[in-house]
C-alpha cells in the first residue's frame, strides 16, 4: 500500500487512499426447526480514492489488493483522464496513526456453539408453537485505510446479529432480533423464551380494521422507518435534493431525539473513509433537525465540520440511537387504551424521498389492545404515511431501548417502543 | 462487445438532463439523477455431474431518477430503470435521451393535470410494467421451492403456496404466467443455471392453476421432482438457490384499444412509484406514478395517484384477458441470506381486471 502510495503522488495525484476490508462471515439458520445451513465465507475487497486538478474518482474491487501496486494508480489514472472537475472536491487532510485490531473471535466456534444451544431450547417449545426459523450471523472486519495526507489506520471489529420468527402458524408468528458485538453475548434461550410467550396473547385472531388509530410501534418497526431517516440525513442525499429533510427544521414530536453513533456502539469502526474520527452526531434533538451527517467534502460545502460518516462520495450513518423516554412498556400498552401494537414491518417503500411519503406492510401480528390490555391478534394491515408527519405525532417513549439489525433494519438501531396517535391504517379489498 | 466512448456518453447524459429540463413547461425539476452503466459477468461452472459451463454475458443498463413540483408543494418522482443482456452497442444514445424526455412530460401532465381517482369497485387495465411486478412479486416469488419449503421465512418470508398446491386453481381460467430465462437480450437471460441444469421455460401457472415451481437441485429432491433449472447465484462463494428469470404474463389476442374498450370505465395503470407485499405474498398495494381514467372506453384524463391495495388471489382470479403486445421490465431481485441480489425483468402484455377495488393516497 504504501507503494502505491508513493507511484501515485509519482504519477501527480494530488490525493490518493486505498481501502482494504477483509470480512470473515459465519452465519447459521434453521428453518422450520431443523438445521438448515451453515455457511462460511471471506468478503475480500479494496478501494482506491484518487483525485488530481479537482477531478476525482471512486472504484473499487471484489478481490485482494494486487501484488503489483502500480495496476491500482494505472486503473486511477486511466480513470480520472474521463473524469471532470469536482465542484465538491476537498483535499484529504488526516494524518492520524491508529492501529487496534479486537481479538477476533474464533466465530465458527461460536456459532456452532450457539447452534447446539439452540436446538436445545427448540426441543422444549410450547405445544402452540408449530415451529420456529431463525438466523445467527457473526462478522469479523478488519479495515486498513492508508492516505495521501498520512493516515495510517489499521482496525478490527466485531458483530453479530441474530433472528428468532416462532410461527403458531403460518399467519400467527413473532419475531424478536439482536445485536451485538460478539457470539458469547447473544442470549437465544431468552429470546426464543420472550417470542413464544409474547406469541400466546396473539393465538385469539381479531379481524383487522382499517382507519386512524393510536398505535405503538415496536423497536423492529421504529428501527425500520428510522433508517430512512438516517439516509435522509446524509447531506449528500440533501445536497442533491433527494431528502424529505432538506430545508426542514421541524421535524418530529419534541420526544423524539436522533442522534447517530460510530464509536463507543458495539461493532462500529473509530475511524471514516476519510481518517476521521467517528463520532456521535445529533441529528434529531426533541423534534428539530440538528445536523447533517457529513465527510470532508459535503462538510466544506454546507460550512461545517465533518461529523465521521465518510463514505468517500456519500457520508452516510454508522448506528442510529433513539433517545429513550420515560414510560414503561406497560403503562404505554395501559395508556394506548384501544389500538395496535405493531411488532414487525417490511417493504418499506417511498412514493417520493423528496415528501417522505411511503407504505409499509405489517409482518408478523399486530397486537390488538383494548381497554389498555392485549386481547388477540389480526394481520394484513398497512400503514400508508408521511414520515415527517408520522414522527410528529409520537406520544409516549419507553424507558427501555432495544438494539435491533435484521434484514430489514440494514444500519443497526437502537430503538425504544414510541407510541403514535392516529397512525393510518389500510387493508386490502 | 462495444466499449462507451466516455466523451460521447457524458455528452448524451448532458443532453438528456438538458432536454428533460428544457421540456418543462410549469414544473420545477427538484431533483435529476441520471445514469449509464455497463458491465461483464464471467462464470465458470464444473461439477461431480459432469457439467462444464464457461460464458460471459455483458449487459447495459440506464437509470434515471427526477423529481417534479408544483408551486403548492405537490411532487411527484420518478424512478426509470431499463437493462439489457449485451455489449454497448446496444445502447443507444438518441433513443435514451427521447425516452428520459417523453417521461417527464408524461409526469408534468399528470402533475398538473392529475385529478384524485372515483374510490370503488371498477375496472382496471394494467400496463406491461405493472402487469409484470405481478406475476415477480405475486407469482414468482411466492413458487420459488425454497419459500414454499419454508427456507426463507426468517428472512424473504414463506408462501401462500405448499407443497401440495400443484394444480389448485388460484386464477382465471385463461391466466398463464411463465418463467423464461431463455429469451436473448433480456435481462434475465442464461441458457444453463448455476447447478449445470440447463434452463428451459417455466409454466408457473397455466389455465389459473399452480403449474410448477422454480426448483434446484436440492428443493427438488425434496419434492421428489426434477430441477427445472431454476438455481442462480449471485457469486462463486454464494449457494445457488431457486430464483426468478424473465417472469410474465402470457400475451393475449386483444389490440389494446380492444381492452381500453372492454374495461369502458376504469382506471389505467401506467406505471407506479410505491409498491409493497406482504411475506406469504398475498397482500399487495401498488400506487401509481402515471394513471389515466378510462371513460367510456377510451383513455381519457390523469389522475393523480390511484391506489391498487388488494389480495393476489382476488386480483388474479379478476383476470379477463390480455393484449397481443409484449414487453419486459428490468430489476434486480433480492433475496436469499446473505442477500444475492440478481438481474431479472418482469412484463408481459396490458391485462384487464374487473371488479377490482380502486383508492386513493
Amino acid at each position: 500500500m504504501e507503494r502505491a502510495l508513493e507511484l501515485a503522488q509519482k504519477a501527480g495525484f494530488s490525493d490518493f487512499a486505498l481501502k482494504l476490508v477483509e470480512v470473515t462471515n459465519c452465519l447459521y439458520t434453521v428453518a422450520r426447526d431443523s438445521a438448515s445451513s451453515f455457511k462460511s465465507w471471506d468478503d475480500v475487497w479494496f478501494a482506491v480514492y484518487a483525485a488530481k486538478d479537482s477531478k476525482e474518482v471512486v472504484f473499487e474491487h471484489t478481490k485482494p489488493f494486487p501484488s503489483d501496486p502500480s495496476q491500482v494508480v494505472d486503473e486511477a489514472q486511466k480513470r480520472i483522464e474521463v473524469a471532470e472537475p469536482s465542484p465538491l472536491y476537498t483535499p484529504l487532510e488526516s494524518s492520524e496513526v491508529y492501529e487496534k485490531q479486537n481479538k477476533l473471535l474464533e466465530i465458527e466456534n461460536e456459532i456452532a456453539e450457539l447452534s447446539e444451544r439452540i436446538h436445545a431450547k427448540l426441543s422444549g417449545k410450547p405445544e402452540y408453537v408449530s415451529y420456529n426459523t431463525l438466523s445467527v450471523w457473526a462478522q469479523n472486519i478488519t479495515v486498513k485505510l492508508y492516505t495521501s495526507a498520512g493516515a495510517r489506520i489499521h482496525e478490527g471489529y466485531s458483530r453479530c446479529w441474530a433472528t428468532y420468527r416462532a410461527f403458531a402458524d403460518q399467519d400467527t408468528t413473532l419475531q424478536r432480533c439482536e445485536y451485538t458485538d460478539a457470539p458469547k453475548k447473544l442470549k437465544p434461550e431468552e429470546s426464543l423464551r420472550s417470542v413464544w410467550e409474547d406469541l400466546k396473547p396473539a393465538l385469539n385472531r381479531l379481524k383487522p380494521e382499517r382507519g386512524a388509530k393510536s398505535a405503538i410501534l415496536s423497536p423492529q418497526v421504529v428501527g425500520n422507518l428510522i433508517n430512512s431517516v438516517g439516509s435522509a440525513s446524509s447531506a449528500f442525499s440533501v445536497l442533491i435534493g433527494n431528502s424529505f429533510l432538506k430545508d426542514k427544521n421541524r421535524v418530529a414530536s419534541p420526544l423524539f431525539t436522533l442522534l447517530d453513533v460510530g464509536e463507543g456502539f458495539p461493532g462500529m469502526p473509530h475511524y471514516d473513509d476519510e481518517g476521521t474520527k467517528t463520532q456521535s452526531t445529533v441529528i434529531i434533538q426533541r423534534g428539530e433537525l440538528k445536523n447533517l451527517l457529513h465527510n470532508r467534502k459535503t462538510a466544506k460545502k454546507f460550512g461545517v465540520k465533518s461529523t465521521g460518516n465518510a463514505g468517500w462520495i456519500s457520508p452516510s450513518p454508522w448506528a442510529l440511537v433513539i433517545e429513550k423516554g420515560d414510560a414503561e412498556y406497560d403503562e404505554l400498552v395501559r395508556s394506548l387504551k384501544d389500538g395496535y401494537i405493531v411488532t414487525n414491518n417490511w417493504y418499506t417503500r417511498f412514493q417520493s424521498f423528496v415528501t417522505g411519503d411511503f407504505s409499509t406492510i405489517t409482518r408478523d401480528v399486530t397486537l390488538v389492545v383494548k381497554n389498555g390490555e392485549i386481547v388477540g391478534s389480526t394481520k394484513g394491515l398497512r400503514i400508508s404515511e408521511n414520515i415527517l408527519d408520522l414522527l410528529s405525532r409520537a406520544q409516549a417513549v419507553e424507558k427501555r431501548t432495544h438494539l435491533v439489525k435484521w434484514w430489514e433494519v440494514e444500519t443497526p438501531v437502537q430503538a425504544p417502543h414510541i407510541m403514535f396517535e392516529k397512525v393510518n391504517f389500510t387493508l386490502p379489498e | 462487445m462495444e466499449e462507451p466512448d466516455f466523451d460521447d456518453l457524458k455528452e448524451t447524459i448532458k443532453l438528456a438532463y438538458q432536454e428533460l429540463k428544457s421540456s418543462l413547461k410549469k414544473a420545477t425539476l427538484l431533483q435529476c439523477f441520471i445514469s449509464v452503466s455497463w458491465s461483464k459477468s464471467h462464470r465458470t461452472l464444473v461439477n461431480s455431474e459432469g457439467a462444464y459451463v464457461n460464458y460471459t454475458i455483458p449487459r447495459v443498463g440506464e437509470v434515471a431518477v427526477f423529481t417534479l413540483k408544483r408551486d403548492d408543494g405537490l411532487s411527484l418522482q420518478k424512478f426509470h430503470q431499463r437493462e439489457q443482456e449485451g455489449g454497448f452497442e446496444l445502447f443507444q444514445a438518441a433513443k435514451f435521451v427521447e425516452s428520459i424526455k417523453q417521461q417527464a412530460i408524461e409526469l408534468e401532465n399528470v402533475l398538473f393535470n392529475g385529478k384524485q381517482a372515483d374510490e370503488g369497485v371498477t375496472n382496471i387495465v394494467l400496463s406491461p410494467e405493472l402487469t409484470g411486478l405481478v406475476s415477480h412479486e405475486s407469482v414468482g416469488h411466492p413458487l420459488e421451492a425454497d419459500r414454499v419449503l419454508g427456507r426463507e421465512g426468517v428472512q424473504a418470508g414463506e408462501s401462500y403456496a405448499s407443497a401440495q398446491s400443484i394444480g389448485v386453481q388460484i386464477g382465471a381460467h385463461n391466466l398463464n404466467i411463465s418463467d423464461d430465462p431463455t429469451i436473448e437480450r433480456s435481462n434475465g437471460y442464461y441458457l444453463i443455471d448455476d447447478e449445470g441444469v440447463p434452463a428451459q421455460k417455466r409454466r408457473l401457472i397455466e389455465n389459473g392453476r399452480i403449474n410448477e415451481f422454480l426448483l434446484g437441485l436440492e428443493p427438488a429432491a425434496v419434492l421428489g421432482l426434477k430441477s427445472n433449472g431454476s438455481s442462480r447465484c449471485s457469486s462463486y462463494d454464494r449457494e445457488p438457490i431457486p430464483r426468478m428469470s424473465n417472469t410474465f404474463f402470457e400475451p393475449g389476442d386483444r389490440t389494446f384499444d380492444e381492452l381500453i374498450e372492454e374495461a369502458k370505465e376504469g382506471v389505467y395503470f401506467k406505471s407506479f412509484r410505491e409498491w409493497n407485499i406482504d411475506d406469504r405474498r398475498t397482500n399487495q398495494r401498488y400506487v401509481a406514478l402515471v394513471a389515466y381514467k378510462i371513460k367510456n372506453g377510451e383513455v381519457s384524463e390523469p389522475l393523480l395517484m390511484p391506489v391498487l391495495e388488494v389480495t393476489t388471489f382476488k386480483l388474479l382470479s379478476s383476470f379477463v384477458g390480455g393484449s397481443k403486445d409484449f414487453e419486459l421490465y428490468s430489476g434486480t431481485c433480492g433475496k436469499g441470506d446473505p442477500g444475492q441480489p440478481l438481474p431479472v425483468s418482469m412484463g408481459g402484455p396490458h391485462t384487464l381486471f374487473k371488479g377490482i377495488k380502486v383508492g386513493r393516497r
